[in-house]
């Protein structure tokens, strides 16, 4: 294998799957290709790691409110307040309201027909949307285009996580398609794409022939710092204990083994 | 053009782009999760081909949840003085799931009792008194990679396994080994979530995880008198309480049970078709039919310590004979007014036979109380601490909708009767708090509520975990003294998310006007 398929093959690699056994023989011999499979890698955790802003679940709410109190008022007090007021930015904010105000409306028609009313289900190969996924998959965009289902509809069951997210993006024609193909997510109007979200396994390197394909691994954030506090004991003398922040099976939350056996109670079935 | 004018084009702008997912994200969960249907698919095909149904849990437990989980592991928390206790994600544990065909995860979820609350909250809620339960957060990550939000269904109280459900989903149907195939000797693979080698470049607050592998022998399978499986055993060098929640397949891929302790080279399983028996009890409870009820707490005396047993009562000689038959629970709590005080059961008893089964394990002791039904009077077969010779005690169970809910409402009454705490009696449990927490909490200092027991004066009242009791009637609290007795009536300034507001606490036998 040459250098140049080697680095195509790690370019459109997506984020879970393994490359090949014979790129992985490739990058065994090749250190320039191996900083650059390093490289790319580093390049996709640092994008994983982006942060998607999101509007509070009350935005819709809060902004038709000021609207409407902006247009009872007749006046252009709305959203003006702190700039200087002024011919050119009266009109131009008017119009982007009128645009913003035209947006949601044309947004809301599609979801009550589209979603409203309907037992969310996942249709076709879609799978449901990721609310709580740390990480994007970067895009790739040159891949064929391949016909996705008429029917959309977001499957989106479950109660939000507090750091729940939905990552939508505006493309166009068919490079939207594609990049939504691409994505494993499918093309719900002319200007989404609900995207399904990448697996989080993501393969640290390449797979060592020697170990088992299946072992992969993935990423996960979690509070690590142990929290120290303060117990009373049975005669009410104070002790400093640490509690793990991320535990393991039945591992006991305390850090010290005797803190369980001086103040705590053990697990226990109910009949 | 003038610089006002940017300055509004880029918020406008801002603006529109944020109304846009703002939308779609309305669209999306709501607070009452979405009944299955018809049109659920299965999920694609895993990357595990060889252990298609272990999949990894994530349960995140906030500040306020883990003082909770400190109070009913028995531990006295002093005043509170560090504010990362306030963090959402405080603790986080780690197990394994075993997913079934019809969409539900079991899980061994150490913390499970904390997700038990929300049930009540649910129970008790009522138009006029609408209560919102307090919010699960568990992730499953599927073994394909898929990580997905999931909501916790119930707790067998017998075996400790929760359910969970990812609603619209169902999973490729993974095949259960047969009992009479199970034989000492075999090799068993054990797997659950561990982290893997640390990566660098990580923020401090990333790591990866894998699942692991243990490979062991079946070294002994524990029969009950009617012939079903009631406990295995397997012996690996490398066990550790790591592997416990884990699940254990056979060389074929098809499951054989789940870990439910280890002890140095030795782990015990809950075997598949307890598994099962356990999910069918919670589904049972789903359907609203109703379970003969004890109301006691306890475990498997294989899975107990000497410690353990002297500190409910036993003497050292006495509880190793004991424990080395290896069979029985101990009880470990009997709340007054339950079927289990009445018939004069009390902490440290040992059960060893109902009617004529064998109790072998916590599971068996469940699956026993099962067959005897909630209606007919039963016969405990029972050893005590100040008297090691078996003895027969007549036990009339009673039926519950839901024992484990039933036992946590036991419990509460118990100890609002029996504390001298006045909050307590009132269905509140709180800890004072230092100023540099209350600082945090937007209060002068006060108690932080940590529970509030449903069915409760505090639960009435309104009160929520998380609020802070800054003043009773008008007077601020002091940093560690609790009033020793608090008036019929009494009123509470609360601070509630930065909010200030004042709640009227009614005892429970003062009628409300």
């Amino acid at each position: 294998m040459s250098c140049k398929d080697c680095r195509v093959e790690i370019e459109e690699i997506e984020q879970g799957q393994s490359l090949s056994a014979a790129t992985g023989a490739h990058l065994a011999a090749c250190a320039e290709c191996r900083a650059f499979r390093d490289e790319r890698l580093a390049l996709r955790q640092m994008i994983a790691g982006l942060e998607v802003v999101t509007a509070p679940a009350d935005f819709d709410f809060r902004l038709r409110a000021r609207i409407a109190a902006a247009k009872s008022a007749g006046d252009s007090r709305f959203a003006l307040s702190r700039f200087t007021p002024g011919a050119w930015s009266m009109a131009l904010a008017a119009s982007f309201v009128l645009l913003v105000a035209l947006g949601l409306v044309v947004n809301q028609a599609w979801f009550s027909t589209s979603t409203d009313n309907k037992p969310l289900a996942i249709v076709g190969n879609a799978a449901p949307l990721n609310i709580a996924a740390p990480t994007f998959a970067p895009v790739l965009n040159n891949e064929p285009k391949t016909k996705t289902p008429s029917v959309v509809e977001v499957n989106h069951p479950q109660p939000a996580l507090a750091n729940s997210r939905v990552e939508t993006a505006r493309r166009g024609g068919e490079a939207r398609e594609a990049v939504a193909n691409r994505s494993g997510s499918e093309v719900v109007d002319n200007d989404f794409i609900v995207r399904r979200p990448p697996p989080i396994y993501t393969p640290l390197g390449i797979p060592d022939p020697s170990a088992q394909p299946t072992t992969l691994s993935i990423p996960v954030q979690a509070q690590m710092k142990p929290t120290t506090i303060m117990l009373n004991d049975r005669q009410a003398r104070p002790h400093n204990v640490s509690l793990r922040s991320v535990t393991f099976g039945g591992q006991d939350v305390f850090e010290q083994d005797d803190a369980q056996k001086m103040f705590v109670k053990t697990a226990q079935s109910i009949w | 053009m003038h610089a006002s004018s940017h300055k509004l084009l880029l918020a406008l702008a801002s603006l529109a782009i944020a109304c846009l997912p703002a939308r779609a994200q309305q669209s999306g969960p709501t607070n009452t999760p979405a009944a299955p249907t018809a049109e659920t698919k299965q999920v694609s095909a895993p990357l595990r081909p060889d252990a298609p149904q272990v999949n990894t849990v994530l349960h995140r437990i906030n500040g306020i949840k883990m003082l909770d989980l400190l109070r009913r592991k028995g531990a006295k928390v002093a005043p509170l003085d560090d504010e990362s206790l306030m963090a959402d994600d405080m603790h986080t544990n780690i197990t394994a799931g075993l997913s079934l065909e019809d969409g539900t995860i079991v899980a061994r979820l150490p913390q499970a009792e904390l997700e038990v609350p929300s049930l009540l909250y649910t129970m008790y809620s009522t138009k006029a008194a609408p209560h919102t339960p307090p919010q699960s957060n568990l992730l499953i990550v599927q073994s394909n990679g898929q990580q997905l939000p999931a909501t916790f269904i119930g707790l067998d109280g017998g075996t400790g396994l929760s359910l969970l459900r990812i609603y619209g989903l169902t999973f490729a149907p993974a095949q259960d080994a047969k009992e009479e195939t199970l034989t000492v000797g075999q090799r068993v693979r054990l797997l659950s979530p561990a982290r893997a080698p640390q990566v660098e470049g990580l923020a401090p607050d990333q790591f990866f995880l894998n699942i692991s592998e243990l490979e062991g022998k079946l070294t002994e399978i524990a029969r009950a008198t009617s012939g079903h499986v009631t406990r295995l055993t397997v012996s690996s060098d490398k066990l550790s309480q790591v592997m416990v929640g884990g699940i254990a397949l056979n060389e074929a891929g098809e499951t054989i049970g789940m870990v439910e302790s280890s002890n140095g080279n030795e782990a015990y399983l809950i075997p598949v078709a307890a598994v099962r028996r356990a999910v069918n009890r919670i589904r049972l409870r789903l359907e609203r039919k109703p379970q003969p009820w004890l109301g006691a707490r306890g475990s498997s005396l294989f899975a107990t310590s000497l410690e353990q047993m002297m500190t409910v009562g036993w003497d050292r000689n006495n509880a190793s004979r004991l424990m080395n038959l290896r069979e029985g629970v101990v009880l470990t709590s009997v709340p007054p007014q339950t079927p289990a005080w009445f018939a004069n059961l009390r902490v440290g008893d040992v059960v060893t036979r109902v009617n004529t089964g064998e109790v072998k394990s916590a599971e068996d002791f469940s699956s026993l109380l099962k067959e005897a039904g909630g209606r007919t009077p039963v016969s405990f077969t029972v050893v005590r601490p100040d008297r090691p010779t078996p003895q027969v005690v007549k036990v009339k169970l009673r039926e519950s909708l839901n024992p484990v809910l039933e036992m946590e409402a036991a419990e509460a009454r118990a100890a609002r009767l029996q504390s001298r705490d006045p909050f307590v009696a009132r269905g509140l449990e709180t800890l004072f708090i230092k100023p540099k927490v209350a600082h945090r909490l937007y209060s002068r200092g006060g108690l932080l509520v940590t529970f509030v027991h449903p069915e409760s004066a505090a639960w009435r009242a309104g009160l929520l975990a998380g609020d802070v009791i800054e003043s009773v009637d008008g007077r601020l609290l002091s940093e560690t003294a609790l009033p020793a007795a608090l008036p019929a009536k009494i009123s509470l300034g609360v601070i509630r998310q930065a909010q200030k507001m004042e709640v009227k606490l009614v005892a429970d036998n003062v009628k409300q006007r």
